[in-house]
């Protein structure tokens, strides 16, 4: 018996000491099963290509409520971005951060993936400078929306607080990076293949959006830099923009499920998204004025068997009003990120600042509303008869092409902000200003209300840069004069 | 000890021939009350001749010659020593919990005198748990000990939120660890899934088999649990089965039922009805606006008649029917609610011999909740044993069952769960009754709401507009939550030589949990849902344990322990839910999905293991228990942390004196200790923290998704590091009717584990980093206090008061405002900011002028631009409770009064329940004799000159409408409340002993949360949060109303 203890204890000191010592798998234990060590360079890009589809389209209030701003739609029930106040759902906050973190980061992320895995450098070369195209682009919707943003230090892993660039000095090294994507774009080879859902890694289709987005970016400076405007511009034309439809760049949703689906009818008509988006009467007041065919092609009739949209800023009943079409309510319909009538509308007004880009800004500003028409689901006729009705006067270029722009923007709303913010047209604060609004039509959003306190002295330097040196949205935004 | 030591006397005072003739004595033993004492052992000090007390306390033995000293105990009594000097001796004994000598239970589940201590432990013994029992035990803490700040939800089966001495971690668990017998038992709280509150895991444990409960309030107290004794420990002690050698049968039941405390149900105004402005029209015919979800539609007139929304129901007695514009009747929170009750139910059986004792334990609980369609079932099952194989050897074990089954948990947040608590506190139209809701749906079975569009009646049913009727919600979208839980170890323990105990230990928990949520076709912006959310969670822990005491000469005396330890944790959790709606309305299955054809959503998958080795080792030395030193130290490997670099030592120390002994001449000091220590223990990081991966997305057109990780890891980190002291003063005093402990203490927690906020223009939502720095310093009382005490009345009242000031000292990097949540209807976040208190809440705010609002010349008050404020500190200045105890002759009454003070809390319900024209505030005739709602409003505040404002506007309550600011919705959440009240009475042995099995009998009447004498927050009680975790206190948003629970309660003990 005393033996049995004796064992009995040794054998329970050596199998505690055992276990104790035994450490070994320790380290193991901290690798996720579950997890992507890896991920496949392709998946990454269209990771970070549709991170810039479902932001740039999106329609969600705390993102990108433009069309509310710009009025091509506006808000039933609730109602505070129609009334400029953003600060609710934070869509200064969304918009950056999807832009950086869904779009930029993944772009980022592919581009090492790339090039470590790509062999032919041909391929690589190319696949890099799509790529860059995609970043030059997101990078474009923000400078022009909050002024200096994060750009040189921004997705550095180890810069968890970068410093704010100057705008202008952004803008200029986005044409750069343009010009490089340019040249080092080669048809000889392929690029990115089947994960691109925009062109399905057609380099000769991306050479022309790098020129059309070339050509985009060069206007932008034209009331500050019109020299440099103008060189960029006709750099832009002589490498081949687009010359028509076919060659917008359309990122493609396959609808299979909600994320999968366009981000307009993620808010408008996926059965879960509420009914407080409705087309804004302005625009619908509008496009009845020139008894424009779009207007059957965008929205159905109301209850009356007429067309009306909603006031801004106004609680309005959404039974009584117009709805989206059927254009709209296609979980397939593709983000539209830069297209052929937007290239005319870029080349008319070119031409009205006297930038010989060749034709006339009467022949530029009829293709784009044409191309416009037929793009919305519009027939050649329709078309036709519509223009013979219009009457094109070039000293008011800046207020017929800025109408005209912003009815083609209807459904991409950041752009028809950015041109009614270029233009002046139309001049919402003056022909229909948001009841109760908290000021004027935003020109710029302020910086996420989350950099103050995360990243406080780069805010503070890059807010002490702005005109009254307070980070609101009627400040100036730096590409107008 | 003092059983070794007496051997040890005793051997000595054999061998040196000291045995000689004998005597007789005789004597009496009385306790504190001078009630004689029944069974009390009277021995001879160093022989082995003893005797005990019969039923007058009487005693007589034969004596050796050389007998000097007797010993007389008692069960949870301090021992007295007694010279001889006579024939006859008496003696009177003190509960021990009134001395030193009282055992407690610390670290490891070693027993020690509380005069050996050098920290504070604070123990809870199993009448004061139960005293008025709720099904988490944890929520009879609340009061009871200083240090530890409780806040209990409302919600049926609840979480409690447990932090001792103050938030130290940033953004790691503060939740205290619960050891169960040696087993860590997890207190997760899954809540976050899809906001409902599924309670702590802790309430598992049944309340019933508690024997005490042991809170380790310091680092050095919990310095032997390492790297995660950063939050103190909570050790419960079991029963552990009988002590007597007969059958014991124990039996006990609960009765409960719950009503509602109006001062926390919201009340609403009776001007005016449903809508915004005015009514609708149709042809000359008045609509209620029935798509708006506000009150503040037109003034109340009888004489209108319009129709309301029963008016557009097929079916309804007031179908077409026009009815007068008048408020309803049945409209509020309160009405929604149906009387709660509880049955509890429990045996225990239990046995023991000279071998070994059993226990076997069973309870039923139901819960009948407060939402209609809820309840919650509890089977618990206890079962443990222990057997002495031989002198040497000892085994045992213990296993616990639990089964928990419920219905409708209920939400807290506005991301789900709580839709119908926060539509009737803040989007909501009092002209609505719900009883008519409730007949509705039942009549129908069908969502019919109150607020539906299109307006004119028609033959077809409208449509839900956004706000469901709550019936078809509770019964149509009810939630079920099933969890199955084992626990328990098996332990073997030898004593191979005196003084050496080893003992090798394995414990076990594990549970399986399905929560299951669902929405039928019909409801609001869905066509239908069907998730369910599998959890598993164990951890296994296998100890071994070796301790060894030796006395030196006299007066010495060391204790060694020496141990190793392997914690292996797996925690894995799978989500699957339904897309594009359910093909068959009412079947809840992942293969009902509309669109299963296409694909469903990506489950999620989880499966997270963890695992820590460690060694630790304890030497204490004592001279005559008189003054004690004890240091430790632990070297934990954490699977968490870099390899290489993943090994940390937790070293404490901690000494005492009870000066006392040295003091003979203050006769008004009883016993008198100081104690002092120091200690570093750690909080590990999170597991797979190091290396970044990426998160598969849904494939597009047949392309593979994937993106970078959100969360940017860190190869280099090393744990959280908390440093303290702790100084504290305990005397028994005045003939021991005070007894007094007072300990001050400071902690400081750096190197935090933290998920920082980049700029998002870094690329990512967070940053795992070490950083930053949290201080807590202050002062905990304990106060006891006998003013009477007699033979037939006695009269205890008992203190606990705690001020806790706690201190971001630095965060990461060069960030001055850490955000720790952004509350989700709104921009106002919570916040830990350099050199404030953790967690401020920021919002929007005023301009000031000499401190009151600055109203501008429109009557508005100026909003302060352009950046958000501190508006607010959720930590309380001071918390505390105060127990008083009645007793006269067999009934005894206590009651609790409960307290906080200080403290704020930011109330959604508010803000938007006024934005929405819900309560009396909003109404009524302004100075000027308008209206307030017509432009009668006159906002508190000074205009530039710095005079009273006079300027009447239109009204803009709530922060949403952009006019005024959060701070309007932030209210100091102090209260005191009468938490507990019992009367019990204890049926009296004499009694007893004529049934001849009764061994003990009693009956309570017991009352919780009887009555809040004192808050702030209108409508709602201070205390409700949001779940349990660092952001689950200072925001409310559809709070649940506070309910006073009154319970009888039956004990037996055969």
């Amino acid at each position: 018996m005393k033996k049995l203890h004796y064992y009995l204890s040794l054998a329970a000191v050596g199998l505690g000491f055992t276990t104790v010592s035994c450490s070994g798998d320790l380290t193991e234990l901290n690798n996720d099963p579950k997890s992507y060590v890896n991920a496949q360079p392709g998946a990454l890009f269209l990771s970070g290509q549709k991170g810039l589809a479902d932001t740039y389209g999106s329609a969600a209030v705390g993102v990108a409520p433009f069309r509310v701003l710009a009025q091509s739609w506006t808000q039933n029930t609730y109602n505070n971005e129609a009334k400029y106040n953003l600060a609710s759902a934070d869509a200064p906050g969304g918009w950056w951060r999807d832009i950086y973190t869904k779009t930029l980061a993944n772009l980022k992320a592919a581009g090492g993936r790339y090039t470590k895995e790509e062999t032919n450098a041909g391929v690589l070369k190319n696949n890099l400078a799509i790529i860059d195209l995609l970043e030059v682009y997101a990078y474009h919707l923000l400078v022009n929306t909050y002024g200096d943003i994060p750009y040189t230090e921004a997705l550095q892993n180890s810069t968890p607080f970068p410093r704010y660039d100057d705008a202008r000095t952004v803008a200029h090294d986005l044409l750069r990076r343009l010009d490089a994507d340019l040249a080092a774009l080669d048809v000889a080879y392929g690029a990115v293949g089947a994960a691109d859902q925009v062109y399905n890694g057609d380099v000769g289709k991306w050479r022309k959006f790098a020129a059309t987005l070339k050509l985009k970016l060069a206007l932008l400076l034209a009331d500050t830099e019109p020299q440099t405007a103008s060189d960029k511009a006709l750099e832009a034309v002589r490498a081949g923009v687009f010359t028509s439809n076919d060659d917008n760049a359309l990122f493609k949703y396959d609808g299979a499920n909600a994320t999968n689906s366009n981000p307009v009818w993620q808010t408008v008509a996926q059965t879960t998204s509420n009914r407080n988006h409705s087309p804004a009467g302005f625009f619908i007041a509008t496009l009845q004025q020139f008894n424009d065919p779009r207007l059957p092609l965008l929205f159905t009739q109301n209850a009356s068997a007429g067309y009306s949209g909603g006031t801004a800023g106004e609680i309005n009943n959404y039974d009584d009003l117009s709805k989206f079409s059927a254009f709209w309510l296609n979980s397939r319909l593709p983000v539209d990120l830069l297209d052929y009538p937007e290239t005319e509308f870029l080349l008319a007004e070119a031409v009205a600042r006297g930038i010989a880009v060749g034709g006339t800004d009467e022949e530029h500003y009829r293709k784009a509303i044409k191309a416009s028409i037929l793009y919305w689901g519009g027939n050649e006729t329709g078309a036709d008869n519509y223009l013979a009705g219009l009457q094109y006067n070039p000293a008011k270029w800046k207020e017929l092409i800025g109408y005209q722009q912003w009815i083609a923007f209807a459904d991409r709303g950041w752009d028809a902000w950015t041109s009614i913010r270029r233009l002046g047209y139309p001049d919402i604060d003056a022909d229909s200003p948001p009841e109760g609004a908290a000021g004027t039509l935003p020109q710029r959003f302020n910086y996420p209300p989350v950099e103050q306190t995360s990243n406080p002295d780069n805010w503070a330097a890059a807010v002490a840069k702005i005109s009254g040196k307070r980070d609101v949205t009627n400040s100036k935004i730096w590409f107008k004069n | 000890m003092k059983q070794k030591l007496s051997v040890l006397l005793a051997v000595w005072l054999i061998t040196t021939g000291y045995l000689q003739g004998q005597s007789r004595i005789s004597g009496a033993v009385t306790d504190e009350r001078n009630e004689p004492l029944q069974g009390a052992s009277v021995a001879v000090k160093g022989q082995r001749i003893t005797t005990v007390t019969d039923a007058e306390g009487r005693y007589s033995l034969t004596l050796p010659e050389d007998a000097t000293t007797l010993v007389f105990s008692f069960i949870g009594y301090a021992d007295v020593e007694k010279p001889i000097n006579g024939a006859t001796v008496d003696a009177q004994l003190w509960e021990a919990a009134k001395t030193l000598d009282e055992v407690v239970v610390t670290a490891l589940g070693q027993k020690r005198a509380r005069g050996t201590l050098g920290y504070s432990v604070q123990e809870v013994s199993s009448d004061e748990l139960n005293r008025a029992p709720s099904l988490n035990f944890t929520n009879n803490l609340s009061g009871k000990v200083a240090g530890l700040q409780i806040t209990s939800a409302n919600t049926l089966g609840g979480s409690t939120n447990i932090i001792l001495r103050g938030f130290k971690s940033l953004t790691q668990s503060n939740q205290a660890l619960f050891v169960v017998d040696g087993v860590p038992v997890d207190n997760s709280n899954h809540s976050s899934r899809r906001g409902y509150d599924l309670g702590n895991a802790i309430s598992d444990i049944n309340p019933y088999d508690i024997e005490s409960v042991s809170v380790l309030k310091g680092a050095a107290a919990a310095a032997l649990y390492g790297s995660r004794a950063a939050n103190g420990v909570i050790l419960i002690n079991t029963k552990k089965g009988g002590t007597h050698n007969r059958l014991g049968i124990t039996l006990h039941s609960t009765i409960q039922f719950g009503a509602y405390d109006r001062s926390t149900l919201p009340v609403y105004q009776q001007e005016y009805g449903q809508g915004k402005g005015g009514f609708y029209t149709d042809a000359g015919d008045l609509f209620v606006q029935s798509t708006i979800d506000e009150s503040n539609g037109p003034a109340y007139n009888p004489n209108t008649l319009v129709y309301t929304w029963e008016s557009l129901i097929p079916g309804n007695t007031n179908y077409k029917k026009k009815l007068p514009w008048a408020p309803s009747e049945n409209s509020g929170l309160g009405d929604l609610f149906e009387t709660p009750y509880t049955f509890i139910n429990s045996i225990v059986v239990d046995k023991a011999n000279e071998q070994g004792a059993f226990k076997l334990g069973y309870t039923n609980n139901y819960e009948k909740g407060g939402l209609p369609n809820s309840y919650l079932r509890k089977h618990q099952l206890n079962f443990s044993a222990s057997y002495q194989l031989s002198k040497l050897i000892t085994v045992g074990g213990s296993f616990n069952y639990v089964n928990e089954d419920s219905k409708n948990r209920n939400g807290y947040s506005d991301t789900g769960g709580a839709a119908v608590i926060i539509t009737l506190r803040q989007w909501w139209a009092n002209s609505v009754n719900l009883r008519h809701l409730e007949e509705e749906y039942f009549r129908t079975r069908q969502n019919v709401s109150w607020n539906v569009s299109p307006r004119q009646p028609n033959d077809v049913a409208p449509a839900v507009y956004q706000h469901d009727n709550f019936y078809w919600t509770l019964y149509e979208n009810y939630n079920t939550n099933v969890r199955d839980r084992y626990y328990g170890n098996v332990f073997f323990t030898i004593k191979p030589v005196e003084n050496l105990e080893i003992t090798a230990r394995a414990t076990r928990d594990h549970y399986t949990q399905l929560f299951e949520t669902r929405a039928n076709v019909g409801t609001a912006f869905s066509n239908g849902s069907y998730s369910r959310f599998d959890i598993g969670e164990s951890e296994d822990n296998v100890e071994l344990l070796a301790s060894y005491s030796k006395g030196f000469g006299k007066h010495w005396n060391a204790s060694l322990l020496l141990g190793g330890g392997v914690r292996r944790g797996q925690s894995t959790t799978q989500y699957a839910s339904t897309t594009g709606g359910l093909e068959i309305p009412g079947l809840f299955s992942l293969r009902n999905s509309k669109n299963v054809s296409k694909t469903t959503t990506t489950p999620e998958e989880k499966d997270i293991r963890r695992g820590v080795n460690s060694v630790f080792g304890s030497l204490s030395i004592d001279y005559r228990r008189w003054a004690t030193l004890e240091a430790t130290l632990r070297r934990d490997v954490s699977s968490t942390l870099p390899q290489g670099n993943n090994s940390y030592y937790y070293p404490s120390v901690a000494g005492n004196v009870v000066f006392s002994h040295f003091l003979p001449a203050l006769s008004w000091l009883d016993i008198g200790k100081v104690k002092l220590n120091y200690a570093e223990v750690g909080n590990d990081a999170l597991p797979y923290n190091l290396l970044s991966a990426y998160v598969p997305g849904t494939p597009l057109n047949g392309q593979s998704i994937a993106s970078v990780d959100a969360t940017w890891k860190n190869a280099d980190l090393k744990p959280e590091r908390n440093r303290s002291y702790e100084f504290g003063l305990e005397g028994v005093l005045f003939n021991r009717h005070l007894s007094v402990d007072v300990t001050y203490y400071h902690s400081t927690t750096s190197d935090q584990l933290t998920f920082v906020t980049p700029s998002a223009a870094s690329g990512y939502a967070s940053y795992y980093v070490n950083g930053g720095a949290v201080e807590n310093k202050g002062v905990e009382v304990i106060l006891g206090v006998t003013p009477v005490r007699t033979k037939d009345f006695e009269w205890n009242v008992s203190l606990n008061w705690n001020k806790n000031n706690n201190k971001v000292l630095s965060l990461y990097g060069k960030q001055t405002s850490y955000t720790l949540a952004t509350f989700p209807t709104s921009r106002y976040q919570l916040v830990a900011e350099t050199g404030q208190p953790y967690g401020v809440i920021r919002g929007t705010d005023y301009e000031y002028k000499d401190g009151k609002i600055l109203v501008g010349a429109d009557g508005y008050p100026v909003l302060s631009a352009n950046k958000l404020s501190n508006i607010g500190n959720i930590n309380p200045d001071w918390l505390g409770g105060i127990t008083n105890k009645l007793r006269y002759k067999d009934i005894s009454l206590s009651f609790l009064i409960d307290f906080k003070h200080g403290g704020d809390v930011y109330s959604a319900d508010m803000d938007f329940g006024s934005s929405s024209g819900l309560f009396p505030e909003t109404v009524g005739t302004g100075a000027n004799g308008v209206p307030v709602r017509e432009g009668g409003y006159v906002f508190d505040g000074v205009t530039t000159d710095g005079k009273a404002n006079t300027t009447p506007t239109l009204p803009a309550f709530g922060s949403v409408n952009g006019k005024w600011a959060a701070v309007s919705y932030v209210y100091d959440a102090s209260y005191i409340k009468l938490r507990e009240v019992a009367i019990t009475y204890l049926l009296p042995k004499k009694l007893l002993a004529k049934t001849k099995a009764l061994q003990e009998a009693s009956v309570s009447l017991v009352g919780r949360n009887l009555w809040i004498i004192h808050k702030n927050l209108p409508y709602a009680d201070p205390e409700q949060g949001q779940a349990s975790g660092n952001t689950s206190i200072g925001y409310q948003t559809g709070a649940y109303p506070s309910i006073r629970t009154f319970a009888f309660n039956i004990n037996l003990k055969f």
